[in-house]
């Protein structure tokens, strides 16, 4: 269930673009950023506001890897899995870091602090391998005793403690 | 609604084929058929599946049969070298990611892919094979999806959309792309109301009928036409049946629509209620007794009663049935009174009707053409597949509006298709239906609408400025203008009347009388299969077979619900409350009604049934039996013979007496229209709910079948 400030902030976004459908991508990402995923009464309130049908929201939506329908972590951890990251054992960190976290790739914790994912390539690979925080942080030539230390910064920036 | 036919060659043959049709329908149309996966008939052509590729002369590549339209001159190809090539490859590579089980694939016989990968020598892909195990969807009753076996052809995806229902779509992209719900839920979480319009799309054997899995094959079955008379659409069928047992049903046509009721409904034939023999009561309980004694007990009752029994006809019974019922009741009895259960619902419709077209006036119900409508007024009228109520006028309704049509919509709530993008609300007051409808008609006049009718400055006097009428109805007075602007402009109007407004006769008139301004057609939108033939086989207490006069005026089906002698009540009601001393009850299925009987009468139902109807857009269709009758149920029409010649060995009929008569009907010239002024005051109103009339007619059929759960139209529940 959306909660009381989610369901005012949705409503504020779609206020703009009732009725019109040609505006559903742009809207799918404002609600995205608000709420952090797309919850099914968030798409359900944009397919009456819309008025397009759910399936057709849906279908939208999955169509792009930016859309996420279960709830993300306030840090996303994304390591890189490109060629030259493999190479030099980006595997190993990905193993450490599922390890550690206690999720799989692809995973949220519990606290909803951390999203573990992989990436393709970030384009960095003379500093291979590596891995974002929030698409914003860089952390390179990584080895799989740096992980701890990594998730105790991502972490304590969140406000928990390792 | 006549086309431009144009004169085109098509693989040397000179042919006519009607002007901008896509490609794939006119060739199919002089009988050349061309490949295709994803095209379905009279839609858009989406250019999807590359099957339909043929060569025009003049064009240096081959183009899409299903996108490309017909034009004067055009010279096709449809079968030269290099489209094969282009088909091979396609279905090579369509193959390269499906199950090659035809061997026990259900769908063998009747799937598209197998047919054209036969036709073109392709036994397996050449590009090796892609599985992607995708688990069976089969969450939900009557239909199962295997998306192992898609080729992401679309015909579900736009069939469910262009009829409004739209459930299903494509999720995810590329490769991984799947048909399905939104989020992956159930069909009966999403909304479905299980028309399976998707069912008959399917090319493969992605979406199928839930229980086909080892019930045979196209090959293993036998076909019939039939026509369901669920309700008043009479949609056109085609079943299949397995030694003697019903598989499935399918649409007949390939634009039809048919839905849970018609195409899952059959386990209803086999029900637990299922009445398959006579019944009389006996020490206040009903038993099984043979033929021969129950028509004994029911023609020494009536006999009894003579002059005071009242008949009651469905408006389910074929015309052949309803004809029966009234010459046993007029002829054999000796009674005055019969009457319909239309007159339950539309006895203020049918008056208007007759009113102003004469006693015959129903047969020109026949002449609106709803599928070539551009603008649809619908007054009172609330078909709706969400509601599960007359389901296929709603599909037929909303495609004509996807196609550009307006639908003026005036009702006294917000109605499913007043939510269409087309739509025009006009939600009036209870009861002032008749008052708005004089300010829309003065306004369609302002706005240039050209009346033929006679009596036109006696209808202008009756007629009330659309700000008056605004302010009696409570509609807006811009709603009016966008309406009136609307219907003036159209070119082939329809009117379509229901249940809102069908009670009162004042109303119906007053939407005559705007159907007349236009030379639109009217289109009573009448609950039962066969409310129009049951009405021309003279089941109405003032009215004889044939629109015939008759010498006196019998009682209405409102005066015979309590105090006659006998009652024979003929086909499902949509009503228990009917008191008699003496009641006999021709059903298929017991009822609370037939519980309450002297006399059970074993009815056939459904496909086991045969004979004509009328349905609501005034077709005729005539049918045999598809399926062997429960029991030792019979057609009403022998019943009511058999009963005849019980009562009276000289008065009574034999069956073949009834077919001989209803050839004699001729509906004959029918009256001009003249405008029939009526008060523009607010009046009460008579509004029916069609959903709780539906829910009853059909109450005893579904409450064991399996569609009760999701074919029972809203607020009204199905119980068993």
């Amino acid at each position: 269930m959306l909660e009381q400030a989610e369901v005012k902030s949705i409503d504020a976004i779609l206020n703009d673009a009732q009725g019109q459908r040609g505006m559903l991508i742009a809207v799918l990402q404002k609600v995205q950023e608000k709420v952090g995923y797309l919850p099914e009464d968030a798409m359900q309130m944009i397919s009456d506001r819309l008025e397009l049908s759910f399936s057709q929201v849906y279908g939208v939506a999955s169509f792009y890897k930016h859309f996420h329908f279960k709830p993300r972590g306030k840090k996303i951890v994304k390591v890189c899995m490109g060629t030259a990251c493999h190479v030099r054992g980006a595997k190993a960190v990905l193993n450490e870091l599922e390890s550690k976290l206690g999720v799989k790739e692809g995973e949220t914790t519990a606290d909803r602090s951390v999203t573990l994912e992989t990436v393709g390539c970030v384009g960095c690979c003379a500093l291979a391998p590596v891995l974002t925080v929030n698409d914003q942080d860089l952390y390179g030539e990584l080895t799989p005793k740096m992980v701890d230390d990594i998730i105790g910064t991502v972490r304590s920036e969140h406000g928990t403690h390792v | 609604m006549t086309t431009k036919m144009v004169n085109m060659e098509i693989d040397g043959k000179a042919v006519q084929v009607p002007e901008g049709m896509t490609l794939v329908d006119a060739a199919q149309t002089v009988g050349i058929h061309i490949p295709n996966l994803c095209h379905i008939k009279e839609l858009r052509g989406v250019g999807a599946c590359r099957m339909c590729m043929v060569e025009v002369e003049g064009l240096k590549t081959p183009v899409t049969g299903c996108t490309t339209r017909t034009k004067e001159g055009m010279k096709v190809q449809t079968k030269t070298p290099k489209v094969e090539e282009i088909r091979k490859f396609v279905t090579d590579l369509v193959l390269s990611f499906h199950p090659l089980d035809c061997m026990t694939c259900p769908k063998a016989g009747g799937c598209d892919l197998q047919r054209y990968a036969a036709d073109l020598k392709i036994q397996e892909s050449s590009f090796g094979r892609k599985s992607f195990n995708y688990p069976l969807n089969d969450r939900s009753p009557f239909i199962t999806i295997d998306n192992n076996y898609c080729i992401l052809c679309g015909r579900c995806v736009r069939v469910c959309k262009e009829q409004g229902t739209n459930v299903l779509d494509f999720m995810g992209r590329g490769i991984t792309t799947k048909v399905s719900t939104a989020l992956d839920k159930p069909l009966h979480e999403s909304g479905c109301t299980f028309c399976g319009s998707c069912v008959d799309a399917c090319p493969v054997n992605t979406i199928m009928e839930r229980d086909r899995w080892q019930h045979g094959r196209e090959w293993d079955m036998e076909k019939a036409d039939s026509v369901c008379t669920a309700c008043g659409s009479g949609c056109a069928t085609i079943v299949s049946k397995k030694n003697g047992k019903i598989v499935k049903v399918n649409a007949k046509e390939d634009t039809g629509y048919l839905c849970a009721i018609g195409r899952f409904g059959f386990d209803a034939l086999t029900a637990a209620n299922r009445v398959t023999s006579p019944m009389i009561r006996k020490g206040g309980k009903l038993s099984p007794a043979t033929w021969e004694e129950a028509l004994k007990v029911a023609a020494d009752g009536l006999k009894k009663a003579g002059a005071n029994a009242g008949f009651i006809a469905s408006g389910s019974l074929t015309t052949e049935e309803a004809y029966a019922v009234q010459s046993l009741a007029r002829d054999v009895v000796g009674s005055a009174n019969v009457d319909s259960t239309v007159s339950a619902y539309a006895a203020g419709l049918i008056s208007a009707i007759r009113t102003m077209y004469g006693d015959n006036g129903t047969a020109m119900l026949s002449q609106a053409d709803l599928h070539s409508a551009d603008c649809v007024v619908m007054i009172g009228a609330d078909p709706s597949q969400k509601k599960q109520k007359l389901q296929e006028a709603d599909v037929m309704i909303r495609r004509r509006a996807q196609a550009g049509a307006k639908v003026i919509v005036v009702s006294t709530e917000k109605t499913d298709l007043a939510n269409h993008q087309n739509a025009i609300l006009l939600q009036v007051k209870a009861g002032a239906d008749a008052a708005l409808l004089a300010g829309l008609m003065s306004a369609a006049l302002a706005e240039g609408a050209q009346a033929t009718a006679k009596g036109l400055d006696g209808l202008k006097k009756s007629l009330v400025s659309a700000d008056e009428a605004a302010s009696t109805s409570g509609v807006a007075v811009e709603q009016i203008a966008a309406a009136a602007k609307a219907f003036a402009a159209a070119k082939n109007p329809v009117v379509v009347i229901g249940t809102g407004v069908s009670m009162n006769e004042d109303a119906s008139l007053q939407a005559l009388n705007l159907a007349a301004m236009k030379n639109a057609g009217v289109m009573a939108l009448l609950l039962e299969a066969n409310g129009l033939g049951v009405v021309s086989a003279g089941c109405l207490s003032d009215l004889g077979a044939g629109f015939t006069k008759i010498k006196k005026a019998g009682k209405g089906y409102s005066e015979m619900k309590s105090g006659m002698k006998a009652l024979y009540l003929a086909g499902n009601m949509p009503e228990v409350n009917f008191k008699s001393d003496f009641m006999v009850v021709q059903t298929s299925h017991i009822t609370a009604l037939a519980e309450k009987a002297d006399v059970v009468l074993p009815m056939t139902a459904l496909y086991e049934r045969a004979g004509s109807i009328v349905d609501m857009y005034g077709k005729q269709k005539s049918f045999a039996a598809a399926q062997d009758a429960a029991g030792v149920a019979k057609d009403g029409a022998d019943i009511a013979a058999e009963l005849s010649l019980v009562i009276s060995k000289t008065k009574g009929f034999k069956v073949k007496d009834v077919a001989a008569a209803i050839k004699k009907f001729k509906a004959g010239k029918l009256a001009e229209a003249s405008f029939k002024p009526v008060s523009a005051k607010a009046g009460k109103s008579a509004a029916l709910s069609a959903s709780e009339l539906l829910a009853g007619m059909n109450k005893g059929m579904l409450a064991n079948s399996a569609v009760a759960k999701v074919a029972a139209p809203q607020g009204a529940p199905v119980s068993k």
